[in-house]
């Protein structure tokens, strides 16, 4: 019987493995992921001509890891086109009826959805190396600092990539047709981000205002508290705050938020295996 | 009627009605004051310790948390007083003027249900001495509040004297100088009488001597109570006691390059990176400072601040370190130690803008130095530096540790060439791709 459970467990991986193989070779034959990387690539050295201009005209600028908000711009449009890849991918295949083909073999809803989501984390895997390069380059042809921290920060970016293709799985599984999962996912992201850059915003606003607003104070607040409401359920959030947390030097809170997106990222695969299992047994 | 008549007509009216209204919302239009209503309140007038100062503020009733550093004694008094609403501002204000009657009693101070201390009021007084800038000022309570009280009331008697004096000398010295000028003698000029010394202006500052209770408590929450003489408890004076204290202390350095002293840059974050051009000259000035959560460290300076914000941290400067030295290791391994020194902004004279930094000479330029830090001249592309400050005996601060390296600012277009990368390797992935399909179709 455990031999028999056991062999069970290894066809199922190896359909894991079989499908993860596929879908990361779909990925990385996809122009748009290089489009996407560019971008990032672009708007960070964006972010980072600007700290030079600063430099130019001050004389003098103070950071604590210059390429981190650089990196962490890139990394989210990156984490955020697998993440929109996994979800269509996985609409594709029920719109297509391929789905329901790849269940006669030994693909179930658990193998289908598994295999896609370490499919895409491979591929981010090769992505961070490419940005690795990168921010290596740009540090030695700046001269700016190029701690470990940065090593961290993209194994923490993992997670938080991680969290976002779980967010698109469980999109896609919810609204089982590509432009249903795109609205769904869109829809997420855009409370998650906005809530958090809303609050940034206003955050400021209210910091560098000489006279201090009573509305903007009391739309501060409630930001503040839609914020702190969200940031559990958001790998962005939880990516800032591990971010801050290793550029201040706090270990235990860049560990702890680091453990809260891999706590995200494992329960939204669980929820979406279920959802699907669950619409699978009522067709 | 004419069409024109008509026209006249109206034009009357409407012109009537558009006066008419003006002239009445002319009378309806009152010169209007801000006079707020002063009502009877209970307060705690605060003398608390900031990390660098005692600061006085007070808590009106609409506030139910004071907030305290923690092992530093500071004062509540509990008075009555008049307080209004002062729109302008959005907050309370005081009249103490109106009224100022301070309530007897003792303080309890309670912890968990439990009353843990009862406080009986003091005499307490604030001094300082502008002679020594970087010594906090004083809080001295009990019986030595009025020993200091007294004291300073001896060095302002005796500076009044001694200013009433120099007043008289002076007098006698225009008075022989006009004689001098009118007997046309000729005197030489070392024989020349002198004129008096101005006697050195008061260092020492004090507060009048006021009631209070003193109140040093550890890190945590507490409730306070005054318990009246009669027993009783007044109801008002319920409030609730955060005692915090720092989180981090560290070292802040605020960077002036010499081309910009007056627009200086703070670097708060230990073990952050300064970046400057090649060719800058720096001058770092370390103050101490302290990691507190913005919201109580706020409360603490202003009970009744709106401004910050819950789970913030901020670092908070006190003040600045008068010696030490800090020590450079440059890339190589090369160790340099600077002392700590004071500079002069020296205006130069001409129609136009100019300034100099220079190395503070006592005897040479008076006066005190416009600031005390340390020199660093980046003179190579490749600078990277490590400081960190030590004090007279050679310790380190915490978290004064700080890297400074040039930036290079020229090669802004790698950037950019950088991001076209992937689009190429994209490219050249999809051409691979058509060639490997276009192969299998011809094959099949």
């Amino acid at each position: 019987m455990i031999k028999k459970s056991g062999n069970a467990f290894k066809l199922l991986w190896n359909a894991v493995i079989v499908l993860q193989d596929r879908i990361s070779r779909l990925s990385i034959f996809n122009f748009g992921l290089y489009l996407v990387l560019s971008i990032g690539l672009f708007l960070s050295g964006l972010f980072i001509q600007n700290n030079i201009r600063f430099v130019e005209r001050n004389l003098v600028y103070v950071a604590n890891e210059p390429l981190f908000t650089p990196l962490w711009i890139c990394l989210f449009l990156v984490a955020n086109f697998l993440a929109i890849m996994n979800a269509i991918q996985i609409s594709r295949e029920h719109d297509r009826g391929t789905y329901e083909v790849l269940c006669f073999g030994p693909v179930d809803g658990k193998t289908f959805l598994l295999g896609g989501f370490l499919a895409q984390l491979k591929v981010y895997g090769f992505i961070l190396v490419g940005v690795l390069v990168w921010a290596n380059f740009i540090s030695w042809i700046f001269n700016l600092s190029f701690s470990f921290k940065v090593f961290f920060l993209l194994f923490q970016s993992i997670f938080m990539t991680a969290a976002m293709i779980g967010l698109g799985m469980l999109s896609s599984v919810w609204g089982k047709r590509t432009r249903a999962t795109l609205v769904a996912y869109f829809f997420l992201i855009l409370i998650i981000v906005g809530i958090e850059i809303g609050d940034g915003v206003i955050n400021n606003l209210v910091m560098t205002g000489q006279t201090v607003n009573e509305s903007i104070l009391f739309l501060r607040n409630a930001f503040a508290l839609l914020s702190d409401g969200v940031e559990w359920i958001s790998p962005f959030a939880q990516m800032n705050l591990a971010m801050t947390a290793l550029s201040t030097n706090m270990a235990g809170k860049a560990v702890f938020h680091t453990g809260i997106m891999f706590v995200q990222a494992s329960l939204l695969v669980v929820v979406s295996i279920m959802v699907l299992q669950r619409k699978e047994s009522r067709s | 009627m004419t069409k024109r008549a008509f026209f006249k007509k109206n034009i009357q009216l409407v012109i009537s009605i558009v006066i008419l209204s003006m002239l009445f919302l002319g009378t309806s239009y009152q010169v209007q004051a801000n006079t707020p209503e002063r009502m009877d309140a209970f307060v705690y007038a605060l003398t608390v310790f900031d990390g660098q100062i005692y600061q006085s503020s007070f808590v009106p009733p609409s506030e139910d948390t004071i907030y305290l550093l923690a092992d530093i004694p500071n004062v509540l008094a509990a008075r009555e007083t008049k307080i209004y609403y002062w729109s302008l501002t959005n907050r309370f204000e005081a009249d103490w003027f109106a009224k100022n009657e301070f309530i007897e009693g003792t303080l309890e101070i309670v912890k968990n249900g439990v009353t843990i201390k009862s406080i009986s009021p003091t005499d307490t007084v604030v001094q300082y001495d502008t002679n020594f800038p970087q010594e906090p000022r004083r809080l001295i309570t009990g019986p030595q509040a009025g020993v200091a009280y007294n004291n300073f009331l001896q060095v302002q008697k005796e500076y009044r004297d001694n200013l009433y004096a120099y007043y008289e000398l002076q007098q006698l010295y225009r008075d022989l100088v006009d004689e001098i000028i009118a007997s046309g003698t000729t005197i030489p000029e070392d024989q020349f009488p002198q004129p008096p010394q101005e006697p050195a202006p008061i260092s020492l500052f004090s507060s009048e001597i006021t009631q209070g209770y003193v109140l040093d408590l550890p890190v945590g929450q507490y409730q306070i109570q005054l318990r009246l003489p009669d027993g009783s408890l007044y109801d008002e004076s319920r409030k609730n006691i955060t005692v915090i204290d720092e989180k981090q202390t560290g070292i802040s350095f605020s960077i002036m390059p010499q081309a910009r002293w007056s627009k200086p840059t703070i670097s708060q974050i230990p073990d952050s990176v300064i970046y400057a051009p090649v060719g800058s000259i720096l001058y770092l000035e370390p103050s101490r400072q302290g990691l507190f959560e913005e919201y109580a460290y706020r409360h603490l300076v202003d009970p009744q601040d709106f401004s910050a914000r819950r789970n913030q941290d901020e670092w908070v400067i006190y003040q600045p370190i008068t010696e030490g030295f800090l020590e450079i290791t440059s890339f190589g391994g090369g160790q340099q130690m600077l002392p700590l020194s004071g500079y002069k902004i020296i205006q130069i004279a001409s129609s136009g803008l100019g300034y100099e930094v220079r190395l503070f000479d006592q005897e040479t330029m008076g006066g005190a130095p416009s600031f005390r830090g340390f020199e660093i001249i980046l003179d190579s592309p490749q600078d990277s530096i490590h400081i960190r400050l030590l004090d007279k005996e050679g310790n380190e601060f915490a978290g004064s540790r700080r890297e400074i390296r040039v930036i290079h600012t020229e090669p802004v277009l790698w950037l950019y060439l950088f991001a076209i990368i992937p689009i190429l390797i994209g490219i050249g992935i999809v051409f691979y791709r058509l060639k490997v399909v276009r192969k299998i179709q011809v094959e099949e």
